[in-house]
Order: C-alpha cells, then structure tokens, then sequence
C-alpha cells in the first residue's frame, strides 16, 4: 500500500512540474510574441536569444557559417544589412520570406546582371558591357570607395550612371538600397569575393542572385522571432567589441 | 391528430411489444429532427471556436491563425513603422486580414478555382513554388558542392575575350593578303595595294558572345583557333574574301571553386528546383485517375 502511495505522489509531483515548465513556457513565448519584435527586451529577450543559437545551428550555419561570419551566405556579424538596416522586424521578414525563394513574399526585387552575356538581364532589357568599359566601372568603383578620380573612373562614371544601368540599384551615390537589397558599393565590405578589382570584374560580367529559404510554415512564427533576435545580436556582440 | 387515448389503444405506447407503425412514426421523426439541425447549423451557426489565441497569432478566424509574422509583414507594406503604429492603425491592418481570411474561407466552400482562371493558375503557380522552396531548404554540403563544380567545370569559366581586325578584299586576292600580312606588312598597306577594307565587324576587345553575333558563325570559328598575332587563311564570304589577323586573343579561363562556389551553390539548387518540380508533377499524375476521351487519346 505504501509504495502505491509514494508512486502516486511521485507521478503527481512529476505531472506537477511539467505543467509547470509547459506553462512557463507558454508565457515565455507569449511574452516574447506579443510585442513588436524591435521592441523585445529583458527576460523575452533573453530567451529567444538562447533558443535562437539553437534553431541557427541546425537552419542556418550550413550557409553562414557556426558563428554566422558567413561561408556560401553573407556575414551576419558585421552589420552591414542588404535587406533592412537590422532591425530585429527586418532580420524577421527575411527569415520568414526568404530571398529570391520562389515564395509570393520571397524578397525578390533585383539580381545583378551578368554584362559579359547577350542578355545581361531577364527581368527587363539592358546593354551587355564589354570589357573595357567593365574595366572602366571597376576603376569607378575603385574611385567610389577611395576618391582618386582617373579617366578610366570617369568614363566607368559614365556608364555606372548612365547606359549600364547600375545607379538605378545601387543608387546615383553606390550606396545600395535596403529596400530591394542592393549592396553599398562604397563601403569595403563584398558579399562576394575579396574586393579586389579582379573579384569585382567577375561579379559585373557574371552577374549573382543569391537566394535563401523562406522558413514561414517550416519553423513556427516563435522560432522564428528566435533565430531573428539571436542574429540581430550577432551583429550587436560585434558591435559591442569594436565599440571596446 | 391521434389523441393520447388513441395511442394507446393502438398500442404504440406499449413499448414491450413491437409496433410497425410506431417504428416509422418514430424514424420519421428523427429524421425530420436531424434535418433541421443540419440545416440550422449549415446556415446559422458559427464554427467551432477556440478559448484562447495563441502566442504566435494575431487572431484565430475559424480556428485557422492568423500569424503575427504575416501581420507584421502587412503593417510594413501599408508603410507603417510597427513600433509606432496607432493602436488604431494596427486594428485595421487585422480587420482587413480577418476579412481576408473569411473571403479566402469562402472560396474554398464556392470552390472558385473550378470557375477562375485567375485562381486556377494563382493555384498551380503556389504549388510549384512550393515544390520550389522545398528543394532550397536542404542545404548542401561542401563535397556536394564540389561534386557538382567538378561534373560541371566548363560553366565555370570566365567569358573570353577577342580583339582582332576583320579584312575583306575581292575575290582571288585573299591568298596575297594573307601571305602578305604573314610576312609582316602592315594591314593598312595591304589594305591600299590590294583594294581591301576592313568590315568593322569587331569594335575593340569584345566577348566571345558579341564577337560570334557580330563576325558570324563562319568567321567566329576561324578566329577562336587564332593566337596573338596569327592571319587566318582566307574565308569566302558573299561580301569578299574575309582574312582575320587577331591582335588579343583571351580564352575563356576556368574559375577556382572557391570563387565560384556562389554561382554552384545557386545552380546546383536550381536544379534541385527543377527535380522537386517535376517529382511533384509525377507524383500528382500517378496517384490521379485521368481517363481521356477517345478523340484525345
């Protein structure tokens, strides 16, 4: 009879201690969802930030990387955003949505033309490049970043802001666009290769349209706001280092 | 109406003995009650509701969430900033989605694809997205990678480069030019002497792709074999005999794996893409029953 009594109050106390931990969970979550995610702080926080490292590894690192600087996908550590300005609201649409995903909210605005092709674009018609002149935006790139004008700058000047198109991305200024994820050009930081004149060559004449996985209706919208906060405060931890 | 005496003189009250005639009174009955329960509930009734909205929606139509990521999306594309919002801006925004939702709800009951193109292929576009954002969640390993940089290494190389001069001259005057521009005299000279010209076909350095449009596929040929430097042996041509003498020639070069690996890992899922597709469509097709009529067959 005994030992039925102490099953029965083991049993009890365990039942006890799951609603409860299901429970606390449940208002974790509540408390991290019912507010804009740009405006989480605190304890929700906090928790979406140690169950966000988790969802990172196992969706995430294969592409940016363990520690998120990046590998086949951009850095996420360096707060340079192509999509937003890295608000945790920002981080959240593109983790849902997904980049050139195939999805009907997939950011999806703009690739980079291939200008050593007959058809440099598919969305609309633009003139292919030819060597020399791709030569001549590199060295306005160049010019851009580090202000040493040349005639070759300025004939690549010519082209950046007229025939090749390229302003109407990354804007008169190189500065890219938050808005359709056109990189800054002035900056110093390459989502693809090592920023030399070479690398960048490349990039112009063979054009690039990365994509990523929209993750809505494969991660519930929790685990989402996770892995959002947890790669904004990547981007913070480097912040905070450099500020240091 | 049977009076209650009546009944039980019929014996329909007696539930010990069996009665034909209640039976069917009594099924009939039932069933009227039925109908009309099945009938209220199709036109009156709500559905089932939930207590509770979860954490992760902004409200439930239908038992069906409505998801505060996609709420937060909708409060973006209206230009609001979500963290100054009005309380009543931010009730519209899920107004409208309820609305949304119980009109995407109903669509489903009218089963508007069978009648709307418009829908039908907003349909079959959702469903190949679908396939499509399958194949891009399975990220591939590194060996896969080079696996499929190694089975495809010709496109990744870089295009080449050409810059030559394309020179025409009469018929029968070829051969001249060419031994000429061989033993080292200048185009310019050989043009004047033979009545030659030069096509201006080629505009200084170009890509293989705008040399190929540009000299033709004949002359294209002839001037991919050339090295720096080299005359071609004469090309008859409608317009002349065409001698090419390549000044720089830049074959295409093959890119390291490191440098391309964006570029793979992006065609490598487009062709997982286009597998996931077609699988979908085989799979559909298999497990459908399509019977043809006989003038299509």
């Amino acid at each position: 009879m005994e030992v039925w009594r102490t099953a029965a109050a083991v049993t009890v106390v365990l039942a006890a201690v799951g609603a409860a931990l299901v429970w606390n969970t449940q208002r974790s979550q509540a408390a991290l969802m019912r507010v804009d995610p740009d405006a989480t702080v605190g304890a929700a926080r906090q928790y979406a930030v140690a169950h966000g490292r988790g969802v990172f590894a196992d969706r995430c690192a294969a592409c940016h990387g363990r520690d998120g600087r990046g590998g086949l996908g951009p850095n996420l550590t360096d707060r340079d955003w192509l999509y937003g300005t890295g608000r945790a609201g920002d981080i959240e649409q593109v983790v849902a949505y997904g980049i050139r995903s195939y999805g009907p909210r997939s950011f999806d605005q703009a690739d980079m033309p291939a200008y050593a092709s007959a058809r440099p674009y598919a969305r609309y018609p633009i003139p292919s490049l030819k060597p020399p002149e791709i030569a001549d935006v590199v060295a306005y790139l160049a010019y851009l970043r580090k202000g040493a004008p040349t005639p070759a700058a300025v004939r690549g000047g010519a082209i950046f802001q007229n025939r090749g198109g390229c302003y109407d991305c990354h804007g008169t200024d190189g500065r890219g666009d938050p808005a359709i994820g056109t990189p800054n050009l002035t900056d110093n930081i390459w989502l693809h290769g090592d920023g030399s004149d070479a690398a960048i060559y490349q990039t112009i004449a063979q054009g690039s349209a990365g994509r990523m996985p929209a993750f809505a209706g494969r991660l519930s919208d929790v685990r989402i706001r996770e892995v959002a906060l947890y790669v904004q405060s990547l981007s913070a931890q480097t912040a905070e280092a450099g500020e240091k | 109406m049977m009076r209650l005496s009546q009944l039980r003189a019929a014996g329909w009250l007696d539930v010990r003995h069996s009665q034909p005639g209640r039976a069917f009174a009594l099924s009939a009955v039932g069933c009227l009650v039925g109908l009309g329960i099945a009938g209220t509930a199709l036109f009156q009734t709500k559905a089932t509701s939930t207590m509770f909205v979860p954490a992760d929606a902004v409200a439930v139509v239908n038992q069906q969430p409505i998801s505060r990521i996609d709420y937060s999306a909708q409060v973006r594309a209206l230009g609001l900033d979500p963290l100054h919002a009005s309380r009543a801006e931010r009730r519209r925004v899920v107004e409208d989605m309820i609305r949304e939702e119980l009109f995407v709800q109903r669509g489903k009951e009218l089963d508007v694809a069978l009648v709307d193109p418009e829908v039908r292929t907003a349909m079959v576009r959702a469903v190949e997205a679908q396939a499509a954002a399958n194949a891009l969640t399975s990220a591939p390993d590194m060996p896969q990678l080079r696996a499929f940089y190694a089975a495809h290494r010709a496109r990744y190389a870089g295009e080449g480069t050409m810059q030559l001069r394309d020179l025409v001259f009469p018929p029968a005057s070829g051969a001249h030019a060419r031994d000429a521009l061989r033993g080292g005299e200048p185009p310019q000279v050989v043009l004047a002497r033979l009545q030659g010209r030069d096509s201006g076909r080629l505009d200084g350095e170009e890509f293989y792709f705008a040399a190929r449009i540009h000299l033709g596929e004949p002359l294209f040929a002839v001037a991919q074999r050339l090295k720096d430097g080299q005359v071609s042996d004469p090309v008859t041509l409608a317009d002349g005999e065409h001698v090419l003498v390549m000044e720089v020639q830049r074959p295409p070069r093959q890119i390291a794996f490191e440098a391309a690996r964006v570029r793979v890992l992006s065609d490598l899922q487009a062709e997982a893409v286009a597998r996931f597709q077609a699988a979908e469509a085989a799979f559909l097709r298999r497990r459908a029953s399509v019977q043809l009529a006989p003038d299509v067959r």
